[in-house]
């Protein structure tokens, strides 16, 4: 027998979708597995403030009642949306799109990418029965990749082969348009001694609607990934994001984040050392405002000697805005001689805003250095009449200081036009020349 | 161009200027000496607009115009500045960024067109070559990782570039040597002008010995106690305050 919770009208509502999705979506062999999911859904309930890991982001009080699978869109809307939404421009990049949950390979740069790397998209993946979920320890039975799991619609699956090194970055952009819910997982495999630039771009418009997506990096021995992700969802949007890295030996893995849209973000990363030797910096900067909620949690699990990680994250609230910083290292006992360092900055542009901080070390290896910080404050003063003493009015002289907070996040991105283009989306965000 | 006239402010309720009066007119350089704790810096941020301090009583005019009314940054705009005793570190704001920032935010504010970027860049580049500031310094973020030295110059060279009309320097030469005091005095005085004034903020007479004034003022807790010619400095440094402070070493 199941225990039903699933009670508030919106849980009843996602159940409906739930079950009445299953037939239409791709691939007979998965339905199994997406109906484990479901039956997990049934059992839990949407994730909310009584559960530890949803304290400061409860989706059960968020969800709408209100629920709809994203529809077709036209060709003349996409491009429309696309000239309008705010995402990093001129950037040379191959790009991959995604429009509503679905991958479209008529607006995707194929050709370019065509010898460079294999592209399978995930739909195809499940429909020939070739899509098997390689869940993390650490990441299963996550809420949010439980839904994931139990709605997937699609996605890109991207890999680079071994030696592989690409010049340009491979752009994956989810675009939604119309309002509804989309779900998508993609999966980037770095082979050995390869190197990578994956940009992430979460886009779409004014109208409510809630993305549930996932991304999977596996970064062979030796290999290099560096992703940036931007989400600039539109005003209404729920964006539940989840990310997972296994890193082998001798591997680097950067992960930059730039949140600033959306109604509600919240984003988890999961990492995973499996090889030594390797080294994993994983940054975000944050602003948003209105009533805006954006979480960010994260999960590094050392579970090998000799690697390194880093994570530096920066908020900026105003209005009444809430941020949420979670953040766990998580050192087993084999992983000696582990570094992990942990720092988590809030920046409180109003009285009303709030951040919800919580750094947190599990170490049971006794040959480490970890540390971890947590700061939240106002602007400084002092720094504010420097500006203006030199004729910088007030309100600019803030806005500076505001993108110098989160330009030093920024600057960690190891390639500098992407640089270039965060801090001017940045400036376009605070309505700052640059 | 500046009078301040029965000036007193507080912090905090410690009473810190307790009448200060002051006249500057149009070329004049005026120097202010004083023990520590007399309220020079006082003086100095208070002129331009720093709000930790109450004003309970006085005036200070700028060619008429009421100056406590005004924002820092409104003071800027009308031809006011100050070079820093501490100039304050900004990470992740670069050097030259903030300086065609404030250049053009202080035109706009008069009305003025914006320079252009290439302009800027020419006037930068002269400007920086005099007073020994590196391409590699305007890169950086705003003092970032300067020396006391390369702070100081760092100011000389905001001061050259917006040409205020009225410039305090706030114990510019504290953290020189003697050769960068020599670059430091040799900017200011290139910028000395019958349009411009000066109020200079220095411990010690040797500053003056680059930078000549024409009136030096001895301040002592919160008022200006004598006014000299450049001689006065000289006697000061010889025989120290005690003649002010009724006895009390300084």
């Amino acid at each position: 027998m199941t225990l039903t919770v699933v009670k508030t009208p919106s849980e009843e509502a996602l159940a409906a979708l739930l079950d009445g999705a299953q037939a239409a979506l791709p691939g007979k062999d998965f339905a199994s597995v997406r109906a484990d999911a479901v039956e997990k859904f049934r059992s839990e309930g949407l994730p909310n403030r009584r559960v530890e890991e949803w304290k400061y982001s409860d989706l059960k009080r968020v969800m709408p009642k209100d629920l709809s699978l994203a529809g077709e869109v036209s060709a003349d809307e996409i491009s429309k949306q696309m000239a309008v939404v705010p995402r990093l421009r001129g950037l040379d990049c191959d790009r991959l799109v995604l429009v509503n949950g679905v991958f479209r390979a008529d607006l995707s740069d194929l050709d370019a990418l065509q010898g460079k790397v294999s592209l399978t998209p995930v739909s195809k993946a499940l429909e020939e029965g070739a899509f098997v979920l390689d869940e993390l320890e650490i990441a299963k039975g996550d809420r949010a990749l439980t839904l994931n799991t139990a709605l997937l619609q699609d996605g890109v699956i991207i890999d680079v082969a071994d030696g592989v090194e690409l010049e340009r970055p491979i752009e994956i952009l989810s675009l939604m348009i119309g309002g509804g819910m989309a779900t998508t997982r993609n999966r980037v495999s770095v082979g050995k001694n390869a190197k990578a630039f994956i940009l992430e771009t979460f886009v779409g418009d004014e109208q409510a609607y809630q993305v549930n997506e996932a991304i999977d990096f596996r970064i062979a021995d030796g290999a290099s990934l560096s992703v940036s992700r931007l989400l600039s969802e539109g005003v209404n949007a729920l964006h539940l994001g989840s990310t997972t890295a296994i890193l082998g030996e001798k591997s680097h893995f950067e992960h930059f984040t730039m949140s600033t849209g959306g109604q509600f973000t919240r984003n988890t990363a999961f990492v995973k050392f499996t090889g030594e030797y390797s080294d994993a910096e994983l940054f975000g900067a944050t602003i948003i405002g209105r009533n805006q909620h954006s979480d960010q949690t994260l999960l590094v699990d050392h579970a090998v000697p000799n690697c390194n990680s880093k994570e530096q994250y920066r908020t900026v609230m105003d209005d009444k805005a809430q941020g949420v910083f979670q953040g766990k290292i998580f050192v087993r006992q084999p992983a000696q001689k582990t570094d992990g360092q942990m720092m988590s900055q809030a920046l409180l542009l109003s009285e009303d805003a709030a951040f919800f901080n919580k750094p947190e070390l599990e170490i049971f290896a006794d040959d480490v250095q970890c540390a971890h910080g947590a700061t939240c404050g106002e602007l400084d003063e002092d720094l504010l009449f420097y500006l203006r003493a030199r004729g910088i009015p007030l309100d600019k002289a803030k806005k500076m200081l505001v993108l110098a907070f989160l330009a030093e996040a920024v600057e960690h991105v190891s390639n500098d036009a992407v640089v270039e283009a965060l801090e001017g989306f940045i400036a376009d965000w605070l309505g700052l020349d640059h | 161009m500046l009078e301040i006239k029965n000036l007193h402010a507080e912090v905090e309720g410690n009473k810190i200027l307790r009448g200060i009066d002051l006249t500057i007119k149009a070329g004049e350089v005026h120097a202010i000496m004083g023990p520590n704790g007399s309220g020079k810096s006082t003086l100095s941020y208070v002129l331009a607009g720093k709000d930790d301090y109450e004003i309970t009583e006085g005036e200070i005019l700028f060619f008429g115009e009421d100056v406590l009314e005004m924002e820092p940054e409104e003071r800027a705009a009308v031809g006011m500045f100050l070079a820093m005793q501490y100039p304050i570190e900004i990470p992740g704001v670069a050097n030259m960024t903030f300086l065609k920032t404030a250049l053009n935010a202080q035109r706009q504010t008069r009305g003025e067109p914006e320079l252009k970027t290439p302009d800027f860049m020419k006037r930068v580049k002269e400007l920086s070559a005099k007073l020994n500031v590196t391409q590699e310094m305007l890169r950086r973020p705003l003092n970032v990782g300067f020396s006391g030295g390369e702070k100081k110059r760092n100011e000389i060279l905001q001061m050259a570039l917006l040409e205020p009309k009225f410039c305090v320097l706030d114990e510019t030469d504290s953290g020189l040597d003697i050769d960068a005091l020599r670059i430091v005095s040799e900017g200011v005085n290139a910028l000395r002008s019958e349009e411009r004034s000066m109020l200079i903020i220095t411990h010690y007479q040797r500053l003056l010995d680059y930078i000549v004034p024409d009136v030096v003022h001895v301040m002592y807790q919160g008022r200006i106690v004598k006014s000299g010619d450049k001689d006065l400095a000289l006697e000061l440094e010889e025989k120290g305050y005690a003649d002010y402070t009724g006895g009390a070493a300084a």
